[in-house]
């Protein structure tokens, strides 16, 4: 048949210049060749721009790499940052004052940033599922309102958003005499902000928590206790009802035991005020108003109360403070905090006078009363304690304290994150909902699965391969646009670094670390996105 | 019709040399050694299983997929890295895809005569001339203003295979044309490739369609795991195969 | 007679069949423990919010809660006694199809009742319209809308001065000249009897800029009237371009064409001479517009320079040419590790004073490190390891900090001397930062071209720029039509971003007449202004490029 031939003898030329041209021409050579060119091309720019910098650094820069001892130095361009700081943060998350150095205030502002910033990646996930499924309604109204949300937020900016949110309408609530308070709960809604109670721990929580942790083995045992029973019966038995059942009772029998052995709080008080346990207070009150019955103190004038009110000293910000003032509100006692900074400086308010009691964690009452020149006279009583208990926002005076403040700042920026990027992400929720196609809707009742595990085994998991990488890159959005913060005056990592660039001058190393904490959050999300995507290409293999 | 003959088969020596082709994806070698000589006109039809890489040889013929050891050297020219050579390469050899592949945002006539204008630096008028020739050829003079979205699947390869004429090659690689056809298309299609492969044209083509195998096909080559197992005679080949996997092979797609 | 007992028989089975009360209540209430929840939590809701709004203002509740009765009435007449009508039906449908959807409804319309009539009383009954009358004594209750008028020219064009707003005027004038011409270039009549129309309107638009730049911007005029260097070196580039893209195959030599182009350059700049000569057009500082003017032109010069950027940006990302390999790499990284390691490391590590600074010394280290990166993700390949860089650290970081290292950053790395002004550093960093967005939904359009169309103009033999220039990119710009618009809106919208670094554009100049004595704190009259002509013009865009995308897409499938 004559096919493949004895030798190979292709057609080659030796000439010299033809082999070198046919280096030359060689796609690989030209590739490498074109690669090196570029990289000459970019370190000749970024040359220039160095030399430039240098050249501009000496003159325009010099006061920016000073060291302490006065000389010139690259190496000293981050010394002023441990330098006071001298400007106030509206809303610090930390303890910071103006003595603090620029570390401290521009960590602040980093954790303001991710404080606001998370709670809006909350939210969010919320309003735009909410949004997207409410997209899908078979509710005419509630479609085409959620459709007019989402084309209003993404047809115009979101600092026109936020400003609008902050200037028209939180600063327009009413002032903080005059808070809104919906349905007369203690949540305080002003144009300073809202306050909501917050739960917190006492030392006895982790008692009940023990507890919590063995209701929910109990619901896991019973999960599979009663599954072998109704494999073997037959019988469908309620197994979440049980479950959630045992796991209140469980729950419920911890918080008492756990309330009545703890024996953490106490009262520092003198031994002659004649108060023996709480329910002695209202009697000493009583007979100090000089009236017969608790109610009648609201006849009382404000001077008078202010007079008879009971002054307490506790520790700043801490739990002890909601547990005893709790129960005095409960009781109807009027009363004065001291809040003091450190256990010593509320000790002297005692000893001065200022307080009558000192409420805090027994441990630090008997240091405390160690301490005093004569301890004999003053004595510790026990006070009752919950795990857990509500810091509960009232007024004192004209302001409202205590729960959880949201500044009118936090609050503006929170809401306008959450409503512009609920937006974007109900269009994602829908397209993913849209995305699992008719026929595997059908497919799962052909098979016979009930609605809900169609939901959980079908829809859902394919959904969510949809939904999760455009979910991923909008809470990156979100997070780099808490440096909107600045239109609302909310001091997060962007607002503070301006305050210190005006401060300092430094602009070059602010702008650097910002950057940075910019560089590293975006990379945090998008090695999240990337596992994702693998793991999800690797599954669809 | 002097415009059916196709380029002059003066040169009677191999068009077409593979000596010792190799071909790795990554770890997988894709081909084995691939040994064969084609000559001027010769008409080949590359059989095997699927996944046993005719697609990947006929590429590496054009270079649309690079080979990494052994010779292929295309009239006189040995494909390497050197650009112009490929290039050269490239002119000489027309490839029609399964997928068609026509552009979708032009029309028929300027598929057909981009090529042409751009990279053989014809005038717009000498192209359009010789794309509506070979419209006229495939049977289809009246669509030249439509574009490929508002054709029928055997009017699209009909125009690709015009396409890919109207640059002139020498040498034609067809990968599985006819599959992606629904079957009453097939037909108009593989009468163009009959007319071509009687028109001196040399051909290699991937297909299963073993009539035009039987009835133009100078020599079937069976191709599997990357290697070619029997080179024979079509009537030999179907009637009468030398090597076992081919007849299991064979008896797997007639009894099919 | 049977047969008309049994009709009556059958109409009062269809009659239970249609309406029976066990289904009825199974379907809205009882059919699962859920539904019995939400049914009633949505009545405690619903009635809440109707007490409420009837303390505050019964009218309207009680009229509007009547036609929601009417509408449950017309249903129910519908299914109980098979009298729908079209209406009905809907009302079934789409408003009332379930208990809770019904009061859903009810909920939905006393709601937006309240939300509609607060914003109709603040921006019309109680607002004034006078615009002399917006000073804080003589304000209303409600909006003050003479602001608007008042502070017009503000908003228009900043603080550009009076005298320079004819120019504003006749830019605007071109560009709707320009457009009216396409318009009718591109009407299916016209396309084909006046082709020519065609090609002058594309002309011109690419002309527009460089108009719009004299009118706005000013010349300045330079003696000499010619100046042969830079006449000459003007003609080289252009020259040199064209004989690039001649190399390249993507042009063809043609004697008109190329005399076209050659002669363009000379004859252009000595009409940029004359106009600068006549002084009609002296310079204006870029930095004194202000306004409308200047959001709109931060989003056209923007978007016009992040496209061919965003482009290329795409085109490196996914250039796959030779890396440089292996052995070139690690030798010099090697070479070069030990030679700083020996060089600066030991002066920077006896000098240090913490411990991060020692750890700092080391950073000849990093050579090594970034060198195993470079060969394992971009196998050598610089242009797509400098793309691929680029573009995830400007996305990386938000706008804002771009913006704002624009300004401060500019001194530093220009030519020391050099002043620039803030409008072009904030334009460069804005531009920088919208390519890079830009390059990845190109890079999107790309990757939606199939394979097959990149072997078929291989196989055809073009070469690299002529199968992007011919096959690929215009493909890929159709695919793109949507999210390119998306991205044109997109930048508008953030173009506000640019008054949070001192720019005067529309916020930034709301801003400042906020801060004016006579129109003092008007802030929710301006912003709601805003807002609504952000969503104005970002809707009115997004509508048109869906046309666009329509009209061009018929051609093709
Ligand atoms: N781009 C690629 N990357 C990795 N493996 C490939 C690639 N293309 C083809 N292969 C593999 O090479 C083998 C030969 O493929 P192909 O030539 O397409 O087979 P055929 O055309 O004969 O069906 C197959 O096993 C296929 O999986
Ligand atoms: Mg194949």
């Amino acid at each position: 048949m004559g096919q493949i031939s004895a030798t190979p003898s292709p057609p080659t030329s030796n000439s010299l210049i033809s082999r070198i041209a046919s280096y030359i021409f060689d796609v690989r050579f030209l590739g490498v060749l074109g690669q090196i060119a570029f990289i000459i091309v970019l370190i000749l720019g970024a040359r220039t721009l160095f030399s430039n910098f240098a050249g501009n650094a000496a003159k325009l820069g010099e006061a920016q790499f000073i060291c302490r001892d006065g000389t010139f130095s690259y190496r000293c361009a981050y010394d002023f940052m441990e330098n006071e700081a001298g400007f106030d943060i509206s809303d610090a998350p930390l303890d910071y004052t103006n003595t603090d150095s620029y570390w401290w205030a521009f960590y602040n502002g980093v954790l303001n940033t991710f404080r606001v910033g998370l709670l809006a990646v909350v939210a969010t996930t919320i309003l735009g599922t909410l949004a997207g499924i409410a997209r899908l309604s078979e509710n005419w109204l509630v479609a085409k309102i959620a459709l007019a949300y989402v084309e209003i937020i993404r047809n115009t900016p979101i600092l026109i958003q936020l400003l609008l949110i902050y200037f028209s309408i939180i600063l327009a609530l009413p002032d903080i005499k005059e808070a809104i308070q919906p349905l007369g709960l203690p949540i305080f809604l002003s144009n300073r902000g809202l306050n909501l109670p917050w739960p917190l721990f006492m030392s006895s929580a982790s008692t009940w928590i023990a507890f919590l942790i063995l209701g929910a083995i109990q619901f896991q045992v019973l999960w599979i206790l009663l599954g072998k029973r109704e494999e073997i019966t037959g019988h469908k038995s309620n197994r979440v009802v049980w479950g959630i059942v045992g796991f209140v009772l469980i729950a419920l029998v911890g918080w008492f035991v756990s309330s009545s052995v703890a024996d953490n709080e106490g009262l520092l008080v003198a031994k002659g005020s004649r108060i023996r346990d709480i329910g002695d207070i209202e009697k000493v009150m009583l007979s100090r108003a000089g009236v017969n019955h608790i109610d009648e103190f609201s006849a009382l004038s404000e001077e008078q109360l202010a007079e008879v009110a009971l002054k307490i000293c506790v520790l700043r910000d801490s739990p002890s403070e909601s547990n005893f003032t709790n129960k005095l509100r409960a009781l109807n006692i009027p009363y004065d905090v001291d809040r003091a900074g450190s256990p010593d400086r509320a000790t002297a308010d005692f000893v001065d006078g200022k307080c009558e009691v000192f409420a805090a964690p027994k441990s630090i009452l008997a240091a405390e009363l160690a301490t005093l020149e004569n301890p004999g006279s003053n004595l510790i009583v026990p006070i009752q304690e919950t795990p857990i208990v509500w810091h509960i926002p009232h007024f004192e005076g004209f302001n409202v304290l205590g729960g959880y403040t949201m500044t009118g700042e936090f609050f503006a920026l929170f809401v306008g994150l959450t409503i512009f990027y609920g937006g974007g992400l109900a269009e994602v929720v829908r397209a993913g909902i849209l995305s699992v196609s008719k026929g595997q809707t059908e497919a799962a009742r052909a098979l016979g699965l009930s609605e809900g595990q169609r939901l959980q085994l079908i829809v859902l998991p394919q959904a969510l391969r949809v939904i999760i990488p455009p979910l991923i890159s909008t809470y990156l959005s979100l997070m780099k646009d808490t440096s909107l913060g600045l239109a609302v005056a909310f001091p997060e990592m962007y607002l503070i670094s301006q305050t210190l660039l005006n401060q300092s001058g430094r602009a070059l190393q602010i702008m650097i670390i910002i950057m940075l904490v910019y560089l590293m959050i975006s990379l945090t999300f998008s090695v999240i996105l990337n596992w994702y995507n693998s793991r999800v290409v690797f599954v669809e293999r | 019709m002097a415009m059916m003959q196709g380029p002059s088969v003066s040169n009677v020596e191999d068009i077409v040399v593979c000596r010792n082709v190799h071909k790795w994806y990554g770890e997988f070698e894709a081909l084995k050694g691939v040994d064969l000589d084609v000559k001027t006109g010769e008409v080949i039809v590359i059989l095997g299983p699927s996944g046993s890489g005719k697609s990947t040889f006929i590429r590496c013929l054009n270079r649309l997929e690079e080979h990494q050891e052994g010779r292929i050297i295309i009239d006189g020219i040995e494909l390497t890295h050197d650009l112009r050579n490929i290039n050269e390469i490239r002119r000489e050899v027309g490839m029609v895809f399964q997928q068609f592949n026509l552009f979708p945002h032009l029309t028929v006539m300027e598929n057909i005569t981009l090529a042409p204008i751009h990279v053989r630096k014809w005038s717009r008028e000498r192209a359009e001339e010789l794309a509506m020739q070979w419209l006229t050829r495939v049977g289809i003079p009246e669509q030249a203003e439509k574009y490929p979205g508002q054709l029928s699947g055997g009017q699209q390869q009909r125009v690709a295979i015009a396409r890919t004429l109207t640059m002139q090659p020498r040498i034609l690689l067809f990968d599985e044309p006819t599959s992606a056809l629904d079957p009453e298309m097939i037909k108009e299609v593989l009468d163009v490739m009959r007319d071509l492969a009687r028109g001196g044209y040399t051909i290699l083509a991937v297909t299963h369609e073993m009539g035009f195998a039987r009835e133009v096909a100078d020599r079937v080559i069976f191709f599997d795991a990357g290697q070619i197992v029997e080179t024979n005679h079509p009537s030999e080949f179907f009637t009468n195969p030398k090597e076992e996997r081919t007849k299991l092979f064979l008896n797997q797609i007639l009894h099919h | 007679m049977t047969t008309l007992t049994n009709t009556i028989e059958e109409r009062r089975k269809t009659f239970f069949k249609r309406f029976n009360w066990q289904y009825f209540l199974q379907d809205n209430l009882t059919g699962s423990r859920w539904l019995t929840i939400w049914v009633a939590f949505i009545t405690l809701v619903t009635v809440g919010v109707f007490v409420g709004q009837l303390g505050s203002a019964p009218g309207w509740t009680l009229i509007l809660t009547a036609v929601w009765a009417v509408g449950i009435l017309m249903v129910v007449a519908g299914e109980l006694f098979g009298l729908h009508t079209s209406f009905s039906r809907w009302l079934k449908d789409n408003l009332l199809s379930s208990i809770s959807n019904t009061l859903v409804t009810l909920l939905i319309i006393l709601l937006v009742a309240q939300v509609v009539s607060g914003i109709w009383q603040w921006g019309y009954v109680t607002a004034t319209f006078d615009s002399t009358r917006t000073a804080p004594d003589l304000r209303s209750e409600g909006a003050t809308w003479g602001v608007l008028w008042g502070a017009r020219k503000l908003i228009l064009t900043g603080t550009l001065a009076p005298e320079h707003t004819w120019r504003v005027i006749l830019t605007g004038a071109m560009v709707f000249v320009l457009w009216l011409i396409s318009f009718i270039a591109t009407r299916p009549t016209v396309k084909t009897s006046m082709g020519y129309l065609q090609r002058i309107s594309i002309t011109l638009w690419l002309l527009a800029p460089i108009a719009s730049y004299i009118f706005l911007a000013g010349l300045e005029y330079h003696e000499p009237f010619i100046n042969i260097r830079t006449l000459l070196t003007g003609l080289v580039i252009v020259v040199a371009f064209m004989a690039l893209l001649w190399f390249f195959k993507v042009i063809k030599l043609d004697p008109v064409s190329i005399g076209l182009w050659v002669a363009a350059w000379p004859i252009g700049y000595v009409i940029w001479q004359l106009i600068a000569r006549t002084g009609i057009f002296p310079t204006i500082n870029v930095d004194e517009w202000g306004g409308l003017l200047l959001t709109v032109i931060f989003a056209i010069f923007v978007n016009i320079l992040s496209f061919p950027l965003g482009i290329l940006l795409a085109l490196g990302r996914r250039a796959d040419v030779q890396g440089i390999p292996v052995w070139i790499v690690w030798p010099i990284a090697l070479i070069a590790t030990v030679y700083l390691l020996s060089t600066s490391t030991p002066e920077l590590w006896t000098t240090s004073r913490n411990n991060v600074e020692r750890a700092l010394a080391l950073w000849p280290l990093l050579i090594p490190i970034a060198a195993y990166f470079y060969q394992r993700s971009f196998q050598g390949n610089m242009v797509q390891a400098f793309s691929v860089l680029f573009i995830e650290l400007i996305r990386g970081v938000p706008l804002i900090t771009l913006l704002f290292m624009a300004i401060v950053m500019a001194p530093f790395f220009t030519a020391s001397g050099s002043a620039i002004k803030n409008f072009w550093a904030v334009i460069v960093g804005y531009t920088i930062f919208s390519a890079a967005y830009m390059a990845e939904l190109v890079r999107g359009g790309l990757q939606a071209i199939p394979k097959g169309q990149y072997e078929a103009a291989d196989s055809l033999g073009f070469n690299v720029l002529q199968k992007y220039r011919f096959i690929i990119l215009p493909q890929a710009l159709r695919i793109l039509i949507p999210p390119l618009a998306g991205s044109v809106i997109g930048t508008f919208k953030s173009s506000s971003l640019v008054a949070l670094v001192g720019m005067f554009d529309l916020v930034g100049i709301v801003r400042g007449i906020i801060g004016n004595g006579q129109w003092l704190g008007l802030r929710s009259e301006l912003y709601a202004f805003l807002f609504v002509l952000y969503f104005v013009v970002s809707s009115g865009v997004s509508w048109y490029s869906r046309r666009l995308e329509k009209r061009m897409g018929l051609g093709t499938r």
